[in-house]
Parts: structure tokens; C-alpha cells; sequence
């Protein structure tokens, strides 16, 4: 017996893990957002988000702008090239990885 | 796929931006005011609509900040704010020139000594009216736009068989996308709270 074919993950763990894909992809179809845009899109906790982010961050995934606006402070995050990249070089690996699974399934 | 479903996210992420339901509310705040303009206030009936028109841009201005303080903040992409622009230009400009055109024909081409609401067909008003929301429905991609489109024809429809006042489509499209925008407003300040910081 013989499962299919799936070649060595070469995924980005970084981003594979489910709440950081939700953040760099959501980062990804947008500019910039701040902290509270992103908890409510993604609906996740503001320790998560930080949790998160920080590790984006310190990959040089995600870049952090912290400021006042109106006397109140304000988290924006935006996706840096190397982030840019990343995710699209996953979009390409994890198609690839589908695209395999998909025809050893057909088979 | 994996492409297809992230210009998918990008596009659920922009109309969810209109989730509010600010424009809903100005758009039948503005049908309110056009269609009383229409049935009590005559003579300046034709001028009514640039009011709304005059006030769309601090308006705007105004809905982004209750929208960072609520929602918080988000910037689109390039893009996808030049494809705002573009139809953004497209809007006013057609807006406008319905405009100018409904102007003239109110005020020059009708025959002397009768008065706009008699002289003009009671659903034309409401006709231009679902031509710009039309309009804003296909370059905002909003189903609801669609909705308010088609009860703009159907009140149109309505006031001609029943020779109404041209206001009087005007004032139930209005009243019915007020109360629904009240809902969606309603129902989006419960789930986003003013915030203290972001």
C-alpha cells in the first residue's frame, strides 16, 4: 500500500502556522491596517495578534509603526518585501503541494 | 485558485469597509430630502440634489474617522484606490451631467406658466435617482446598491401608474433604505465600540 506521492514540505513554517497565515495574508490584499482592524477582521485575541506580529516581525516579515493620533496610540502593520514574498513564494508551494496531492488522488 | 481566492479576500475586505451602513444612510437621508424638496418646497426642487452633492465630501472625510475609531484604520492598496478614483470620477461625472441635464429640462424646456411636479413625468426623478445608485452599486460592488436600485425602478413604475407627485417615490425609497441603514448602523456599533486606542 502506497500513499500519494507528496514531496518534502519546503513551506515556510513560519507563515504555515494557521494564525499567521490569517495575518500575513490579510496584510497581504492590503497596504497597511492598524491593530484594531486586524483584530476584527481576523477576530483574533490582541495577545495573539502581538504574539504573532512579533515573531513576523522579528523575521522581517512585518513591519511595525507605532504612533499617537489624536493622543492615542496607534499600532499599524505592513507587510515588508521580504514578507511580499514569502507569502507568494508559499502561494507557489503550497499550489504545487494541492496540485500533487490532487492528481495522486486522481490516479 | 490559491490566486483567485486572495483577489476574493481583497474584495470581501473592501466591501466589508462599507459594513457600517454610513452610506446606506446618506443615500436615503438624500432621497428623503430630494423627494420633500419635490412635494413641499417646489420652486427649489430642482436645486435640492446639491446638497447631498456638496456634502458627500466631508461626509466621506467624516465616515473615515468614525470608521478608524469603530472599525479601526486600513489602507488598500494602490490599486485598488486607483480603481476608486477612476470610478469615483466616472460617479460624479454622469451624476453631475444627469444633473445639469434634469436642470434644464425642469427649468427651460418645460412649458410656461405650469409647475415642475405637473410638467414632469412623476417617475423620471426617481428614474435618474436608481441611475446613479445603479451606478454606485456596479463601481462599489454592493448586492444591497443592487436592492435599492431595483425599489428605485419599482417606486419609479409605482408613481407613474398611480400619477403621483415626483417626490412621492422618492420619499418611500428613502424611508424604506433609512430604516435598513439604521439596522446595519446599529448593528455595527454594537459589534465595534468607540476604542481607546489601536
Amino acid at each position: 500500500m502506497s500513499g500519494p506521492d507528496v514531496p518534502a514540505s519546503g513551506l515556510d513554517r513560519l507563515i504555515h502556522e494557521p494564525a499567521r497565515l490569517r495575518l500575513v495574508t490579510l496584510l497581504y490584499v492590503v497596504d497597511e491596517a492598524d491593530f484594531a482592524y486586524v483584530a476584527d477582521r481576523t477576530g483574533m485575541t490582541a495577545g495573539n495578534i502581538s504574539s504573532h506580529m512579533a515573531r513576523l516581525e522579528r523575521a522581517g516579515y512585518v513591519e511595525v509603526d507605532k504612533s499617537f493620533v489624536d493622543r492615542r496610540p496607534r499600532t499599524v502593520y505592513r507587510l515588508s518585501a521580504a514578507g511580499r514574498t514569502a507569502v507568494e513564494r508559499y502561494r507557489r508551494e503550497i499550489g504545487a503541494l494541492l496540485s500533487e496531492v490532487d492528481d495522486a488522488g486522481s490516479r | 485558485m490559491i490566486k483567485d481566492r486572495l483577489a476574493e479576500l481583497e474584495d470581501e475586505t473592501y466591501v466589508a469597509r462599507f459594513d457600517d451602513g454610513l452610506l446606506d444612510l446618506f443615500i436615503g437621508v438624500s432621497l428623503l430630502w430630494i423627494g420633500s424638496a419635490w412635494l413641499w418646497f417646489e420652486d427649489l426642487a430642482p436645486f435640492a440634489g446639491i446638497l447631498p452633492a456638496v456634502l458627500a465630501a466631508p461626509f466621506s472625510t467624516w465616515r473615515g474617522r468614525f470608521l478608524r475609531d469603530r472599525g479601526g484604520h486600513v489602507r488598500f492598496s494602490e490599486a485598488r484606490r486607483g480603481w476608486e478614483r477612476r470610478n469615483l470620477a466616472v460617479f460624479l461625472g454622469v451624476g453631475v451631467t444627469a444633473a445639469v441635464l434634469l436642470l434644464v429640462l425642469v427649468t427651460v424646456g418645460r412649458e410656461p406658466g405650469r409647475d415642475a411636479a405637473q410638467w414632469l413625468a412623476p417617475g423620471v426623478i426617481a428614474l435618474v435617482a436608481a441611475m446613479l445608485v445603479g451606478l454606485l452599486a456596479a463601481v462599489s460592488r454592493l448586492p444591497r446598491l443592487a436592492w435599492y436600485t431595483a425599489l428605485l425602478i419599482v417606486a419609479a413604475i409605482g408613481a407613474a401608474v398611480l400619477a403621483t407627485n415626483p417626490g412621492v417615490p422618492l420619499l418611500v425609497a428613502g424611508a424604506v433604505i433609512t430604516g435598513w441603514a439604521a439596522v446595519l448602523l446599529s448593528r455595527y456599533l454594537g459589534a465595534h465600540p468607540a476604542r481607546v486606542g489601536s
